[in-house]
């Protein structure tokens, strides 16, 4: 079961690179569009600890600003790094799909 | 360092926007992210984020779990985790050891005032007995009683924080209460073999330990600075 999580964790890092890609957005947020495509059961509590795993390793960077709510809220945006990882991640995610497809379909 | 406060200022004022189940869980977590090994800008960091995430779940008529998951202990587990994982030995020890002399320098003061009203020492100063003490509790019981803090966290209510507060202590303060009886046992009778039963009631005065005191004052606040230098560079980009 461990290695299942390890390999969804993985998934659900590369997702967020793409969703973080695309616009400015801060921790709700990207649970909120996770939870549309579908992620809901998986993300729960799982996307914070992630976002700062990400920005540890210098895939994102954040700037800290006053919430519309009131605290003060960190938006994300991806490093040049970042891109190179969400890249990397497209191309064996490619793979992965292909691979798994060519098996179930024999 | 004033930043820290203002954080923590919006933090409390913010927080009564909860939802009392909402608040209680985030009260909880609170508890638990500051008893943890964090720094305390690390901390008001991660309570900031969570309590923004909160707000915004109450608002959308999302419960809490949608955010923090089912289990709060783990969710911070792992974010205390995250924050870790690039922190060296070198770093954590000297943490442990700016810990260890601010409630030094701060339970001394305490004891010495103690010792001026009673007149049991004439100088304003401990001796040797009460430092032992001292720094006993500041290696083992603190650390105890931070750990001891974390899992008593879960508050639903009022009611049981007041019955908690109450409630008998559990294996690890009992656990730490003897490694200190018998930490003192063994320093008492190596100290008393190497310089004879007199050390034991030599005064350290505030004048003799001036230089240690400049010394240890000065470690704590280049470590304070040391952990400030990430969070000043997190403003600078907002200005």
């Amino acid at each position: 079961m461990a290695s299942t999580t390890q390999i969804l964790k993985g998934l659900l890092e590369g997702c967020i690179l793409k969703i973080v890609s695309s616009n400015e957005t801060y921790g709700y947020e990207i649970c909120e569009k996770l939870s549309l495509y579908g992620f809901e059961e998986i993300s729960e509590g799982s996307v914070y600890p992630i976002l700062i795993r990400l920005e540890k390793k210098k895939l994102l960077y954040s700037v800290l600003k006053e919430s519309p709510l009131g605290p003060m809220r960190k938006y994300y945006y991806l490093t040049e790094e970042g891109h190179k990882e969400l890249e990397q991640f497209i191309l064996s995610w490619e793979e992965i799909k292909n691979s798994v497809d060519n098996v179930l379909e024999g | 360092m004033f930043l820290e406060l203002n954080l923590k200022r919006l933090r409390l004022k913010q927080q009564r926007k909860l939802s009392e189940t909402n608040l209680y869980l985030f009260k909880s977590i609170t508890i638990y992210i500051r008893n943890s090994s964090l720094t305390d800008v690390e901390k008001e960091e991660i309570l900031q984020q969570i309590l923004d995430m909160l707000l915004e779940a109450q608002n959308q008529n999302k419960t809490a779990s949608f955010v923090i998951g089912k289990d709060y202990e783990k969710f911070c587990d792992s974010i205390i985790k995250e924050y870790s994982s690039d922190k060296n030995v070198f770093y954590t020890i000297f943490n442990f050891f700016q810990n260890y002399l601010f409630y030094l320098i701060l339970t001394s003061f305490f004891m010495a005032a103690l010792n001026r009203m009673d007149n049991s020492i004439a100088a304003f100063g401990i001796n040797v007995n009460q430092f032992i003490i001292i720094s006993l509790v500041s290696l083992i019981i603190i650390p105890i009683v931070k750990k001891a803090s974390q899992e008593k966290s879960y508050l639903t209510s009022l009611s049981q924080r007041i019955m908690l507060s109450g409630r008998q202590s559990g294996k690890l303060e009992v656990y730490g209460l003897a490694l200190m009886a018998v930490m003192i046992i063994i320093l008492k009778f190596i100290l008393g073999r190497i310089y004879g039963e007199g050390i034991f009631s030599y005064v350290i005065t505030l004048n003799s330990s001036k230089m240690f005191l400049i010394a240890a004052l000065f470690l704590i606040v280049i470590m304070e600075f040391y952990n400030n230098r990430f969070f000043n560079k997190l403003i600078e980009k907002r200005k």
